[in-house]
């Protein structure tokens, strides 16, 4: 209510102003016509006497001018009355106890046998009773004496301040009912404005999940009042649609955003879906050994990698860059892929002859002037030989005989530039032992914090580090190398890295068992299964087979209850492999970073409640198998067991 | 009484009763004071008229009329005696107004007298000194059996000058009574070529217990020889009490309306919460007061004896229809006596009018300049431009706290300095 204090100091300071002006104004005009009155009040008993006592005084008789003074002395404001003959001795009065000797020289005023005329008035003080207005009429022109008559103007003041005393009381009855009524008047203004207040305060705080129940009284408020407060009242309410709206439109424009990233993340989906993953892909060929991976950026790239067999005994494999980024390289990618893969075997069985078509159909409808880099080769796996072009991709890097070199420049365009464009077809030999590397500009062009590239150079120098490693190995540390550098950088580009490695015709066969199994419990018996038919299939001991069951068992389950935080799918890749002497098996998960092998060997004489988890399933493992190996690759869990048969 | 029974008796065989029927009573109209501090006037007055009038009604009435007063209290003041007197007149139709008290009172209802001329109200015997019913205009209407203040005032003057007493001062009620006794020491000092050498005044209404100690203060600074008291019992009493309290022993001189024996009396009780300061008996010394009636100890005077006699028989009646409470009445008194003689006026003057009383009758018989005899061997005598039936004063001072007659007045020869 600090309006209303406000307010009422003002009506203070306004009321007070008015009492004492009216005071004084009514004291001034009372004084003046009391006066006034007075004096014609004085003038008239005097009057009144001097004119019925003449002839009692003739008669000297003064008991009955007593008798009148008596009489004239009661009435009101008169302060005495006597009456002197024309000596100017006093005859009667109305003093008690005593005639004050102020009033003597006032008695003498008709004396000296001077003719007066008219009635005079004279102002006296008289200790006692104050200012007297003093009224002197002469009784026959003064001769046989004189009325004096004192008006008391104390009288008058007394009356002039009962009147004024009434008048404040009257005033500030007043006063107090304007308050009232001001203080009702206020607080019909201010309510109003205090729950404006409020509703803006509730506004702030608001979430817009359901009306303000204020709101409703603010629109009541727009309807009972006018003038501002309908105006303020109008505006608050415009303001909450507003602000309604606009935090719609938020709302709205924040899940546009949201679909549009899980649209991307899909896209994401299908790009990595449309790649092979699972290595090795062609377990059964033991004359090479390929190793690809991509790393997508946050946002779609382009980039991806193909291989298939043509026939029998030809290979082709690609990687490719679609110019751009997000969806529309992400579908062109996807369309580029899908085609490469149309192409192989059916429409052409060389390199140039697949990127040639692939070109006219790429730019055949290419409104989007996309264009692709593509390199594409295809390995007969009987000689080591290479028939392969490029199509504007980086070159790939060879090792051959433990040297690395670069594949010379074929200057070919890249795909979707120029329909009619050729593609001329170049020739490699490998050797058993020889790596080729394929990679894309992702891996050449990763920045680190100060822009500087990873460059081809140190993609030479890491490679040559990784010489004799198998293509696994080389695809993990160069990406590791390519992490390294790059440290916290955020990546922008695509990565991908394309290892083939050539062990020629005589590469010995070894039986192997690629599975890859989903995160859900079912599978555990799935894996027995094959692994069961496997060992049928391969004459392996039957003891040998159920150890590795049972070891799984513990390991699979181990990834299925701690490996995955999320509800999402996720594959778990075994790879298990029989050379007639050992068993080799290896399962990749990407759940979360756990080397089994770091926990200690459970306490057994514990009670089996109280040993921690884990610790005796790998225990399990490590009594099962000859050989328990773990290791971090990229974002995946590799544990690697082997083991030969025992007798008995 | 054997005597009253059997003068009764032979009136009534003499002078066969005319039928006394309630129409045929002559009634008095009275207004007096029978409450406030001036009440024992009214009532005494009363008790001596009544005291006489039981009388003459107990022997047959006045040509078979019995004489009754119908008596309303005014209190001493002024307004109520002229409703009272409008009341008597209008309502109770009385045949003449008698015994009034108080001149302020009898002063303002004078007017109403001419008012009623044609009605021929005459007021007999007001008990008041003043000159107004005694001059123009309004002495027609009245008869005064007492003598006037001025009457009083001169022989107090005259004595007191005689004794070397020239300064004196003059206490006294500031109305109309006051102004008429002052007026009087005024004019009888004038003869002497004296002034009044000081003056104070009280209000009427004050009662003893009031203090007039600046009254006292305000004459003692005039230094008088002896004062004047024109007051009414109560306050002459209150002033007495005061100046003798601070010592000063000046003679003070009351008139009839104040001298009473209730002023004795209120000295006398009043000062028993004094006692210790002043014997009672002192207060009293050095006090003269003026009567306008003989003693009711002289009795060489058959009124006197008269007047004892009855007020021992019937002097126990009070005004009926007020309530007088705690009031004690005096045996003898100058007052009572003073009504006795009014009443036996009264009755004189209407002997006169015969068997058929009419008012307008009442002024040819009071006129008819035959002597009345009262028992007072002072004749009293009417006449047209005579209603003034006394101008006898007596003097008394006190003695044994009882009224005397002051016969040597050497004993107050004031000290020469």
């Amino acid at each position: 209510m600090r309006l209303f204090t406000k307010t009422l100091v003002l009506i203070v300071i306004l009321f007070a102003v008015i009492a004492v002006t009216i005071s004084l104004l009514s004291a001034q005009i009372l004084s003046t016509s009391l006066t006034a009155e007075y004096e014609s009040k004085g003038r008239a008993i005097a009057e009144g006497i001097a004119d019925s006592s003449t002839e009692i005084l003739l008669n000297r008789n003064l008991a009955t001018v007593q008798a009148v003074i008596d009489l004239q002395g009661e009435i009101d404001g008169v302060s005495y009355i006597f009456v002197t003959d024309g000596a100017g001795n006093m005859l009667a009065h109305n003093f008690i106890p005593e005639i004050p000797a102020q009033v003597l020289p006032l008695a003498r005023i008709s004396s000296e046998g001077k003719i007066v005329e008219g009635i005079s008035m004279t102002r006296v003080e008289i200790p006692g009773r104050g200012t007297i207005l003093h009224v002197h009429a002469p009784v026959l022109a003064g001769l046989v004496g004189a009325v004096h008559v004192g008006m008391d103007l104390e009288y008058i003041e007394n009356h002039i301040w009962d009147i004024v005393v009434r008048e404040q009381i009257l005033m500030f009855a007043i006063f107090l009912a304007v308050v009232g009524i001001a203080y009702v008047f206020v607080n019909r203004i201010v309510q109003p404005i205090s729950r404006l207040a409020a509703f803006v305060r509730a506004l702030a705080t608001h979430e817009f999940a359901s009306e303000l129940d204020i709101s409703r009284e603010i629109r009541s408020l727009s309807q009972k009042h006018t003038g501002e407060i309908r105006e303020l009242a109008d505006s608050f309410i415009a303001m909450e649609t507003t602000l309604q709206q606009y935090l719609r439109d938020l709302e709205e424009t924040t899940s546009a955003k949201q679909r549009i990233e899980s649209e991307l993340s899909i896209a994401h989906e299908i790009q990595m879906s449309m790649i092979p993953k699972i290595f090795p892909p062609f377990p059964d060929r033991r004359e090479f050994d390929l190793h690809a991976k991509l790393i997508s950026a946050r946002e779609v790239g382009g980039d991806f990698y193909d291989f298939y067999f043509i026939d029998e005994r030809h290979l082709c494999f690609a990687i490719g860059d679609v110019s751009g980024k997000g969806v529309p390289a992400s579908l062109f990618m996807a369309l580029t892929k899908t085609l490469f893969r149309a192409t192989g075997g059916e429409t052409s069985r060389t390199a140039s002859g697949i990127l040639g078509h692939l070109n006219r159909e790429i730019s055949r409808d290419n409104d989007s002037c996309m264009f692709v880099t593509a390199f594409c080769g295809v390995l007969d796996t009987v000689t080591g030989d290479i028939e392969y072009c490029n199509a504007g991709h980086n070159q790939p890097m060879v090792i051959r005989d433990g040297k690395l070199s670069m594949l010379p420049k074929s200057g070919d365009v890249a795909l979707g530039v120029v329909e009619s464009a050729e593609y001329g077809s170049h020739r490699l030999k490998l050797a058993p032992g020889d790596q080729l590397i394929l990679y894309t500009d992702g891996i050449t062009e990763a920045m680190d914090g100060q822009e500087q590239f990873f460059s081809e150079s140190r993609l030479e120098s890491a490679l040559r580090e990784l010489k004799g490693h198998t293509s696994r190995i080389v695809v993990r540390g160069v990406l590791e190398s390519v992490r390294e550098f790059t440290a916290d950088t955020p990546q922008s580009d695509d990565m991908t890295i394309l290892v083939i490695q050539y062990r020629g015709p005589d590469a010995p066969a070894v039986p192997t068992l690629a599975v890859r199994l989903k995160n859900r419990k079912t599978e555990l018996q799935r894996f027995n299964d094959l692994m069961r038919e496997f060992g049928i299939e391969h004459e392996i001991p039957e003891e040998t087979i159920f150890r590795v069951n049972l070891s799984m068992d513990e390991i699979l389950t181990n990834v299925l209850r701690y490996g995955y935080q999320d509800e999402e799918d996720h594959e778990i890749s075994v790879v298990a492999s029989w050379d007639r002497e050992w068993m080799t098996i290896e399962v990749h998960d990407d759940g979360t970073p756990f080397n089994p092998l770091e926990v200690a060997s459970p306490d057994t004489s514990e009670a089996l409640e109280e040993r921690k988890i884990g610790g005796l399933g790998i225990h399990i493992v490590r009594t099962m198998m000859d050989e328990v190996s773990y290791r971090r690759e990229l974002d995946s869990n590799v544990l690697t067991l082997k083991t030969e048969p025992r007798e008995g | 009484m054997r005597t009253g029974a059997l003068i009764v008796l032979l009136t009534s065989l003499l002078f066969p009763a005319p039928d006394m029927q309630a129409d045929e009573e002559i009634v008095l109209g009275m207004s007096a004071a029978f409450s406030g501090p001036s009440r024992a006037l009214g009532i005494e007055l009363y008790r001596g008229s009544k005291a006489y009038l039981e009388k003459v009604n107990r022997e047959g009435g006045v040509h078979g009329r019995k004489v009754v007063i119908k008596a309303y209290d005014d209190g001493y003041d002024p307004p109520r005696a002229i409703t009272n007197t409008v009341k008597l007149v209008e309502e109770d139709e009385v045949f003449a107004l008698f015994n009034y008290v108080g001149t302020p009172t009898v002063t303002r209802v004078l007017p109403l007298l001419k008012l009623y001329r044609d009605r021929h109200i005459f007021l007999l015997f007001p008990f008041t000194g003043a000159q107004p019913q005694r001059q123009p205009p309004y002495a027609e209407f009245v008869f005064n059996l007492r003598a006037s203040y001025a009457d009083e005032t001169r022989g107090l003057v005259d004595h007191l000058v005689n004794v070397g007493r020239a300064r004196i001062a003059v206490f006294y009620q500031a109305d109309a009574y006051g102004r008429s006794g002052w007026e009087g020491t005024r004019n009888a000092l004038a003869a002497h070529r004296l002034k009044i050498v000081g003056e104070a005044t009280y209000s009427r209404g004050s009662v003893y217990a009031d203090s007039f100690e600046r009254q006292v203060e305000i004459l003692r600074a005039s230094k008088p020889q002896a004062v004047i008291s024109v007051c009414s019992y109560s306050a002459c009493a209150g002033f007495i009490r005061d100046a003798r309290d601070a010592g000063w022993d000046i003679p003070i001189a009351n008139l009839s309306f104040g001298g009473t024996e209730t002023m004795i009396e209120l000295i006398e009780t009043g000062s028993d919460s004094n006692a210790g300061s002043t014997e009672g008996s002192d207060y009293l010394q050095g006090v003269i007061s003026s009567q306008v009636v003989p003693s009711y100890q002289d009795y060489s005077l058959p009124a006197v004896w008269e007047y004892r006699k009855l007020m021992d028989a019937y002097g126990d009646v009070l005004p009926p229809g007020m309530e007088i409470a705690d009031y004690q009445p005096l045996r003898y008194s100058f007052i009572s006596l003073e009504g006795y003689l009014n009443a036996r006026l009264v009755v004189e003057m209407l002997k006169r009018l015969g068997p058929e009383p009419s008012r307008d009758g009442l002024l040819e018989a009071a006129e008819s300049r035959e002597e009345f005899d009262l028992g007072t061997f002072t004749p009293v005598l009417f006449g047209p431009d005579r209603h003034q039936g006394s101008d006898t004063v007596y003097f008394t001072t006190l003695k044994d706290g009882q009224f005397v007659p002051l016969t040597d007045w050497r004993k107050w020869q004031a000290e020469t300095e």
